[in-house]
């Protein structure tokens, strides 16, 4: 089982923040908007009811790639005829659409043949091969790219000319107008790309002497701005460049409903970069902001759903594991057993990973270095293992979370989660709850049928490859949260995905682990509960 | 360690990444040289012998033979040609910062007219003048990563020291920014003389002078490309391709007098001005109102001492809004011969509507900040003391 896994290392090292946070140097935004290919003068703006405001959650993200050309393949790809699976179609966002709208669901074929599958439908679409960098089931290394998250498709992206050769149909009007990456304050205030694209080896940033703004701040922020120009350069054209916002571009459609899912950045951000993310607001700062966010599109005159986060971390005092791409020190050893590490060795390097690294039973190992740790007793059991690539505590917030600082993430958390009931409690917003429901579901799971549950650990099925969006059955379960709310508070008649059609999604989900061991029976997850 | 990620982000100004912004003081205003041919026709009327008869007092107007150069009693504008040329150079004062006073580049001025007739002239008008902003590589600036990256207040945005200094919460920047600007102007000037009426048997005479104004620069830091600098506006918006100092105005000015005794001479402008066209950050064109008092006392036949205290405006298309600019030059003159003289001119303006004076704070528009950082620019105010030699008309350099 170890020699199977030295294959997934370079493919899952690309997980999560990278692809959900991945940049353009094109310096200073200049005043006029530059003419795109394929977008008209008026940008294809068009009023619009339903209207989706968030990050890479509301853009339907998934396995760190961002794609809806159904015709996407790749010789990496395990699935029949090299399938690609399209992420954006599969989003909580589309599906409340598509209810919103009275249109029926088509899981089998991935909603790829409703209006939500339309590249003159509301969302964004994106090309074959996809921004970011896809994770899809490998014959022989369990997971791996579809592509580089640097090449010349991803490149184009940061372009203020060149970004609509990255979508499908870049005139059409779109309603979900979420940017992958971005996170809370950006939503205000983010008009054009925060960075270029990677300079430096291994799709990363150089680090200039003297500039910590370069390197790895730059790849803090590399997501919001590869994504930014395909999700919202067709509003330049009518709000003008360098005065383009997410909430302005949103606001400008006078949605009479529209969801507000944010946060989730701001602490991945957090956590990335050790606390030192400039780019996430304090509680605060966040309370401020999403007010004004939620309050603008109220004004316009939009029903607002806004939504909490899920306990990124767990919380280890109560047993609430963290969501999947984080691995709790308290379950390494059962974790790299399970991964085919024999139980004399897990045992002792999770102690000697708890005592350099982690500090702690709090702590946390990330999806890359549970599989950079089996790589190296792969290489040698004898030595210990290391996770700072770079010197001592280079790797904290990127391969592993110490005790003391995990527990001041998860406050971040806590906090958040409060102020976002705080305010849509203020703001008279419904309040689609995700916190409490992800608890529920870290305990119960998803029974689909006797035997086969799908679970919130890594290739349980609720998350997508990444461990941090979820599945197509995730998204589904997420939809149904905002549709209730929306009902509930407004008294709306948004039909919820049934049970039936959520059983559906997940009979054909990708990321299911009970439909991926029909392929290869071999595959070694999920993690136990 | 927000903190500390920023104040250490400010160590990254080391290289170009601060484009430097455009100097704004123009202490002399545009109108110097205008203010100029009218004084000179002004003296001329009321230096001339009132006439034998004193009913005939609007008979000022000599006969269109009448040389300029020497010769009898000039009684108007200069009429037939004339010229002026000189060389000038001049050193800053004030705290310019690290830069380091010196003698700024030197400059040229070059006039010539033709007069028609001593109530009617045209002259076109070449000239430059250097200077450097007081205070632009002084003091500790904040820096703003980004749009996207929260104000908080204390954390972010850290600050940068202009001065080169590092502190407990700056880190400095060196080399500084080399804005020394070298402003050209042309001129097109159509002078009207007009007597309005007379008082004790003299003329009261007035002049007007529809004027066309071009202007552009050179600013050291443009690194060859004339006053192109990238900049902030004082509303925010950045903008990197904008010859900050080039503009093109119209104008008309009046001069009246205002002084006259054997010793001493007065007069005062106002100049109404457009701009031809706006440019850049500007957002309005309404006209703007030139004033310029001149006082000159002469102690001696060859020497002249003088003070041109202005209110000025200036828009540039930096402005997004016209400066109203406080400026005064004084100075002492002193001729040699008939055709050559030299000049001592002490010259100091600033608006009174923009401040801080320098630079304001740094925008980094994207990361990195050390290739992607704006200056945005407040006000700017120059002094300094200018040394000028030349030959020229004397009637038009009114010895």
């Amino acid at each position: 089982m170890i020699e199977f896994l030295k294959r997934p290392l370079a493919a899952l090292a690309l997980v999560a923040l990278a692809a959900c946070s991945n940049g353009n140097g094109t310096g200073v935004t200049p005043a006029p908007a530059p003419p795109a290919p394929g977008v008209p003068s008026n940008g294809g703006i068009v009023q619009q009811n339903f209207v989706g405001v968030g990050d890479s959650l509301t853009a339907g993200f998934q396995s760190s790639g961002l794609l809806g050309d159904p015709t996407a393949t790749s010789p990496a790809s395990a699935l029949p005829g090299g399938a690609v699976p399209v992420t954006q179609e599969n989003g909580f966002w589309a599906l409340m659409y598509l209810k919103y709208n009275g249109l029926a669901l088509d899981p089998a074929k991935y909603n790829l043949d409703t209006a939500v599958g339309s590249p003159k439908g509301p969302l964004p679409l994106i090309k074959a091969p996809g921004l970011g960098s896809q994770l899809v089931l490998n014959a022989t290394t369990l997971l791996a790219p579809t592509h580089s998250g640097c090449d010349g498709f991803n490149d184009q992206a940061f372009s203020p000319s060149a970004w609509s050769l990255t979508r499908l149909g870049p005139g059409a009007p779109i309603a979900d107008v979420a940017v992958p990456g971005i996170t809370t304050h950006e939503v205000l205030s983010m008009v054009s790309p925060l960075t270029g694209p990677p300079n430096g080896p291994n799709c990363g940033y150089v680090s200039l002497p003297g500039d910590v703004t370069s390197g790895p701040l730059q790849a803090l922020v590399q997501g919001e701005s590869l994504m930014f120009y395909p999700m919202l350069g067709q509003f330049q054209q009518t709000l003008g460049a360098g005065k383009t916002t997410e909430l302005g571009a949103a606001a400008s459609m006078h949605p009479k409903l529209a969801t507000v899912w944010l946060g989730g950045n701001d602490i991945l951000k957090y956590i990335e970069s050790h606390g030192q993310s400039p780019a996430t607001d304090s509680p605060t700062q966040y309370a401020s902001d999403l007010q004004q966010i939620i309050t603008t599109l109220q004004k316009g005159g939009a029903q607002v759903v806004v939504a909490d986060l899920p306990d990124i971390l767990g919380h280890p005092h109560s047993g609430e594991p963290p969501i999947a791409t984080f691995i709790a020190q308290t379950s390494l050893a059962a974790d790299l057993e399970q991964l085919g590490v024999p139980a004399a060795l897990a045992v002792p390097t999770a102690s000697y990973v708890q005592t350099t690294y982690t500090k702690g039973p709090g702590g946390f190992v990330l999806i890359n270095g549970v599989l950079s740790i089996v790589s190296q007793l792969q290489q040698n059991p004898a030595a210990p293992v290391v996770l700072d690539p770079a010197g001592p505590g280079s790797g904290d917030g990127q391969v592993y979370l110490d005790q003391t600082f995990a527990a001041q993430a998860i406050a971040l958390n806590d906090a958040y989660n409060q102020t976002t009931d705080a305010v849509a409690t203020a703001t008279g917003a419904a309040l689609a709850p995700v916190t409490s429901t992800f608890v529920g579901l870290s305990s119960t799971g998803v029974p689909l049928a006797p035997g086969v549950t799908l679970t919130t650990r890594y290739g349980g099925g609720i998350f997508s490859f990444d461990g941090v969006h979820p599945s197509d059955t995730g998204y589904a379960l997420v939809a149904n949260l905002f549709i209730q709310a929306a009902d509930t508070k407004y008294s709306l008649t948004i039909p919820p995905v049934t049970a039936a059609e959520v059983g559906g999604i997940a009979s054909a989900d990708p990321y299911n682990p009970f439909v991926i061991k029909t392929l290869d029976p071999a595959y070694p997850l999920p993690f136990n509960q | 360690m927000v903190r500390t990620l920023l104040r250490a982000s400010a160590a990254l100004m080391l290289t170009s990444a601060i484009a430097t912004a455009p100097a704004l003081a123009d202490p002399f205003g545009v109108f110097g040289s205008a203010v100029s041919g009218a004084n000179t026709a002004i003296k001329n009327v009321e230096n001339a012998k009132p006439p034998a008869s004193a009913s005939q007092n609007v008979a000022q107007v000599p006969p269109v033979t009448q040389q300029p150069v020497g010769g009898p009693q000039a009684v108007g504008l200069p009429v037939g040609w004339t010229y002026t040329l000189d060389a000038s150079s001049a050193y800053p004062f004030g705290n310019i910062g690290t830069l380091g006073k010196r003698w700024l580049p030197g400059g040229v001025d070059g006039v010539v007219g033709f007069g028609v007739s001593p109530n009617l002239r045209v002259v076109l008008n070449y000239y430059e003048i250097q200077h450097y902003p007081v205070g632009f590589n002084s003091g500790q600036v904040p820096l703003f990563l980004p749009p996207g990256f929260p104000p908080t207040p204390g954390v972010n945005p850290s600050c940068v020291d202009l001065s080169g200094a590092t502190s407990a919460t700056c880190t400095g920047i060196n080399p500084q920014f080399n804005v020394t600007t070298k402003d050209r102007f042309g001129l097109a000037l159509f002078e009207k003389l007009i007597d309005v009426g007379s008082y004790k048997h003299r003329a009261i005479p007035i002049v007007l002078t529809p004027t066309y104004v071009s202007r552009w620069s050179t600013i050291a830091a443009s690194n060859g490309n004339g006053d192109v600098v990238p900049f902030v506006s004082v509303d925010g918006r950045p903008f990197t391709n904008v010859t900050t100092r080039s503009v093109q105005d119209y104008a008309l000015a009046l001069t009246v007098p205002l002084l006259k005794t054997p010793k001493m001479f007065g007069t005062f402008t106002v100049a109404p001005t457009w701009l031809v066209h706006p440019a850049g950050a500007n957002v309005t064109n309404h006209p703007q109102l030139y004033q310029i008092l001149y006082l000159e006392y002469t102690p001696f036949p060859r020497t002249k001492l003088f003070v041109e205290p202005q209110a000025s405006r200036d828009y540039l298309p930096e402005d997004v809004y016209p400066e109203h600019n406080m400026a005064y030059f004084a100075g002492i003159s002193q001729s040699f011969g008939k055709m050559v003289f030299a000049q001592l001119v002490l010259n100091s303006g600033g608006p009174s509507n923009i401040s801080p004076y320098g630079v304001k704070q740094l925008n980094c528009y994207a990361l990195p900040c050390s290739s992607n950082t704006l200056p945005v620019v407040g006000g700017l105010k120059a002094t300094q003391l200018q040394f000028q030699i030349g030959i020229g008309s004397p009637s038009v350099i009114q010895f």
